[in-house]
């Protein structure tokens, strides 16, 4: 029987830990237990066989850091090919059992925390399975403590291999993954990715595992694995001793299985004795349960339970699930440049930090999930919908709607996207489910079904319907189900078609009948009328009451707060009225709070709100400002003054940073209001400074000081990151026609890479000043590498780009 | 070896924040304080400590220092070992979570992402210290001297390799990149010197 059929329907049982034996027969802290194969072949293929005759049908063999990081091309090959006919020797001399191909993770942490960029994990992960040639009957992917790249090894070993894949991951006794993934989550990700059996091993000990495995079962539609340590390890009397005893280990076991585990055995600390009594206990167990009920245990109760929480559909982020079908899912629709110029403009230039405050105050106002659309003409769409996707992931931790018209975008987003995303969208017309459903498949992904093909949009209900059934119907040739898709039954223009709202919200009752999960972009609806939000909102109340699953709405639209917390709380949805109190009770407070606001003299202007560092009052009294002044009048005669007495003070240091910086923070809340009017162009802006931390620095935080304080001073500031290397600056320097370059470094073993980057910059673009900073840096070293200028702190950094403004200035004239 | 993940109430210091965002001998005023505890939560939140600890002996010849793994001519470390005949070797972490906060304040909010690296400072500095408290409580019979890191006087960061193979740092999420850098970035590796009491 091929392992595929046999999860399904017998309990597996693993071997146990592999590094804990190695230690036992001499393996050295520091080793590379992967030489073994090598050096010690015997005591390799003994630990096999004995875990083999302790009854462990699958052994997994010994490469769990056989990647290209620990060994050159050649040693790599040769642990490979050693490490798989060591446990095929050791199966064939027991007569049968299962060997699983071992990949741990490889060591470094990936991008945005670590250095490892994910397609240089798969990669790394690609050249490890390539070189197993499917001598093997699976893999195992174990010991992840990061979902990304977990991701990363999946795809590795889906793009290489079509044997059946195990997937263990490390949970921490809150239930989580050490990057902040929930059961429900890696469920959700990893059914996506189209595994064969997942769960968890390593840290936890056996009790604790054995708590979380109802977790699994709960969610998994998938055979659940429980290979968890024999407890911490500790230090007694110079050895290294785990907690828990075979005994003990085997009952948690046998309580993991009773609980709906179907693959289970030992990680850390775990010897042949520990997997001879899981193998005895939970193999009585089976014998048992089929003399009861000839039916496959914990699947049992599959589909019968009313609450059955498998049959959601599901998207994820890295950390949150969202569930569609369980309630109305709202989804944030700023993110789209199609009538919204301002985004639109951000687009163009690159500007990340609007696109990151509407992400950023559309979750505030109550999103589950976030629309990314990032279709500008003549944009590179599959660039920078991956750069916004991952700006807007590394502010928020809400699953994303990936949306465009381009498959290459949506490809390439999906990929990288660190979750199991919403993908918007497909259609009933052929070409285009050819070229969306492989990419939906292969990353998992919830897709947007629009109810329209080669002929148009059905002018009734039932036509609709009918698109959905063949959208479906094709799904499934793919291997997709109900459950990856949310038809949307398109709503348009009430203005252009009077009986459209009607035919939308008839499709959606019938979808809603059929069980189909749904979605829809509601504000299409009052296109063409005054007061939109009046007549949307209602649209959205009645589409809601028929059992929309997703709507895609402006969710700052207060109307459509109003309409929303009124729905969950009359729909029995919102439990204790929380959600609509809290709602209900800032719409008022906030008018009360304006009326009563007790401020000192000080306090009373914008200079002074800002001095002292106040967001939400500067915010406030540049508001009020606006109405009487001029934008010029109120920067030039508050903000501009607050920011040089804040600046002075902090080189006199009298002010110190974290005053400095709540002060710039205040300022540019009052410069978005004052800007308001100039609808996010570059007007009134100085000349463009680009920013970077030189390659192999990942220490920022005095870049990004320097960019908030010149963001107030009005220069243009383009942000190339940490760790950019020299020709990227140089590239886009030129690109941007930067009038100043910033460099920052922290660590003495970067200033070779600041040299080299201004050596550069000096020999392709001259007339760029070049500016360095940073706590390695100084006066004397600047100048030896050719700087321009260097800047000891940040304020130092705006007053050279104010000298080399007003040069420039003075040169014009 | 041994390895910590239970880290109880772990202290922090408010004042050792303000220092780390360089305020000396200056009181901050109401709002930073406000702001800063606000922070204090969040960081908190997002704590994953852990730690693992080797035991090892320590030996001389010569110039030469000899801790498990690690064989180095360092004075600095030479010196801050005097008379300790073992050594803990560990390597803690506060867990990547910090790092998400700092990425994210790094796109919104400099003023924020600040509070967060000092927060997360004092916060790594209290996990090490739980780890040499639990050194100390391990080792009655000894006294323990101030723990001592790689990058500390002559004691440069390339032994950073040497932790990493003695102690099995990926498994508690701790990785190390091409530059010699932590990821978490609030971790912290370091040597106990354990000597006889007198």
């Amino acid at each position: 029987m091929n392992l595929r059929k046999a999860i399904k329907k017998n309990l597996l049982f693993l071997d146990g830990g592999m590094g804990t034996m190695l230690q036992k027969k001499g393996l050295g802290a520091g080793e590379l237990p992967e030489m073994w194969n090598i050096t010690h072949a015997e005591e390799v293929t003994a630990i096999h066989l004995a875990y083999l005759q302790a009854g462990a049908n699958a052994i997994t063999t010994n490469t769990f850091g056989a990647n290209a990081l620990h060994y050159d091309d050649k040693t790599l090959k040769e642990v490979i090919d050693k490490g798989i006919a060591l446990a095929k020797g050791a199966v064939k001399k027991k007569g049968k059992g299962y060997v699983l191909f071992d990949i741990g993770p490889c060591g470094r942490l990936l991008k945005p925390y670590g250095e490892l960029d994910f397609e240089e994990a798969v990669e790394l992960f690609s050249r490890t399975v390539r070189l197993v040639k499917n001598r093997v009957d699976g893999f195992l992917i174990e010991t992840m403590n990061d979902s990304y790249e977990t991701k990363a090894a999946v795809l590795a070993v889906k793009e290489n291999s079509k044997l059946p894949l195990l997937v263990t991951n490390v949970y921490g006794a809150d239930g989580k993954l050490m990057t902040g993934a929930t059961v429900e989550t890696m469920v959700t990700l990893l059914e996506g990715l189209g595994v064969d059996a997942l769960g968890m091993n390593c840290s936890l000990g056996s009790a604790q595992m054995a708590a979380l495995i109802p977790e699994f079962v709960k969610y998994s539609r998938l055979p659940v694995i429980a290979q968890p340590n024999a407890g911490l390890p500790k230090e007694e009397d110079g050895k290294t001793v785990y907690g828990e005893s075979a005994e003990v280990f085997s009952d948690n076991l046998l309580a993991c299985v009773q609980a709906g585990a179907r693959i289970v055995g030992g990680c850390c600390g775990t010897t042949p004795a520990y997997i001879a009594k899981v193998a005895k206990k939970c193999g009585e167990y089976q014998k048992s349960g089929r003399k009861k009920k000839k039916q496959d245990m914990g699947r049992s109760d599959e589909g019968k339970t009313p609450c059955d929480e498998r049959k959601f559909a599901r998207v994820c982020s890295y950390s949150q699930t969202l569930r569609l079908g369980e309630k109305p899912v709202m989804i944030g629709e700023r993110i789209n440049p199609t009538g919204k110029k301002k985004l639109k403009a951000a687009l163009e230039r690159g500007d990340e930090s609007y696109i990151l405050e509407e992400a950023l105050s559309q979750e505030e106002n109550g999103a589950d999930a976030l629309d990314v659309n990032t279709g500008v003409p003549g944009l590179n769409e599959a660039e920078a919908l991956v750069r916004t996707m991952e700006g807007v992931q590394s502010v928020t931790s809400l699953p994303l709607q990936l949306d465009s018209s381009d498959p290459v975008a949506l490809e390439k987003a999906a990929r990288r996207y660190n979750g199991k995303p919403l993908v918007n969208s497909v259609s009933g017309k052929t070409s285009v489910m050819k070229e969306i459903f492989p990419i939906v498949k292969k990353y998992g992904g919830v897709v947007v079904g629009l109810l329209l093909d080669e002929k148009g949009i059905p002018p009734t209900a039932e036509g609709r319907v009918k698109i959905a059934e063949k959208i479906l119907k094709t799904g499934k040739k793919y291997g997709l189900g109900k459950e990856d898709f949310l038809f949307d039954p398109l709503a348009m223009a009430v203005s252009a078609d009077p009986n459209g709202a009607k035919v939308t919200l008839e499709t959606v009752s019938a979808l809603a009948e059929r069980g189909y999960f749904t979605c829809l972009g509601v504000s299409n609806v009052s296109f063409g009328l005054p007061n939109r939000e009046l007549i949307t909102s209602v649209f959205l109340a009645e589409a809601l009451d028929r059992g929309l699953s997703a709507a895609i709405v402006n969710p700052s639209s207060v109307e459509v707060r109003k309409t929303w917390k009124s729905f969950l709380a009359l729909n029995g949805q919102d439990k204790d009225f929380s959600g609509y109190i809290s709602f209900a009770s800032s719409v008022t407070s906030s008018k009360e709070e304006k009326a009563i606001s007790p401020l000192s003299s000080e306090e009373q202007t914008l200079k002074g709100a800002i001095e002292k560092g106040m967001k939400e009052r500067a915010r406030e009294l540049a508001s009020r400002l606006v109405k009487e002044k001029s934008a010029i009048e109120i920067i030039d005669g508050e903000i501009i003054p607050a920011l040089d007495f804040v600046g002075k003070g902090f080189e006199e240091k009298r002010v110190f940073l974290p005053q400095l910086l709540m002060s710039a923070e205040a300022a540019k809340e009052a410069f978005s209001v004052v800007r308001g009017s100039f609808s996010g162009s570059a007007e009134g802006e100085k000349c463009t400074v680009l920013l970077a931390t030189v390659k192999g620095d990942i220490h920022d935080i005095g870049k990004n000081i320097v960019k908030a304080l010149l963001e107030n001073y009005s220069f243009r500031v383009v942000d190339l990151g940490k760790d950019v290397p020299p020709e990227e600056i140089v590239r886009e320097a030129k690109e941007r026609k930067a009038a100043v370059v910033g460099l920052s470094a922290l660590m003495t073993t970067t200033l070779p890479a600041m040299a080299e980057t201004v050596s550069l910059l000096n020999k392709v673009c001259p007339n760029v000043k070049v500016v360095v900073g940073g706590a390695v840096l100084t006066q004397e070293y600047a100048e030896r590498i050719g700087a321009d200028a260097y800047a000891k702190d940040a304020m130092a950094t705006v007053r050279y780009c104010e000298e080399i403004y007003g040069e420039r200035q003075g040169e014009k004239e | 070896m041994t390895i910590l993940t239970n880290f109880p109430d772990l202290p922090f210091s408010r004042e050792e924040a303000l220092r780390y965002l360089g305020y000396r001998g200056m009181s901050a005023d109401k709002n930073l304080l406000a702001l800063l505890e606000e922070v204090r939560q969040e960081v908190k939140a997002e704590l994953i400590p852990a730690a693992a600890l080797q035991e090892e002996t320590v030996e001389r010849k010569g110039e030469e220092l000899t801790i498990g793994k690690i064989v180095t001519a360092s004075r600095s470390l030479g010196r801050n070992l005097k008379d300790c005949k073992k050594a803990v070797l560990f390597g803690a972490t506060a867990g990547v979570g910090i790092d998400r906060l700092l990425i994210r304040y790094a796109k919104i909010s400099p003023f924020k992402e600040a509070l967060v690296q000092a927060v997360g400072a004092v916060y790594v500095e209290a996990v090490a210290d739980m780890v040499c408290r639990f050194i100390a409580e391990q080792n009655p019979n000894s006294d323990m001297v101030a723990r001592f890191s790689p990058g500390y006087g002559d004691f440069p960061l390339s032994y950073q390799t040497d932790f990493f193979s003695a102690l099995p740092l990926n498994k508690i999420g701790i990785t190390l990149n091409s530059s010699l850098i932590m990821s978490p970035s609030k971790s912290v590796t370091a040597i106990v010197g354990l000597k006889e009491k007198v």
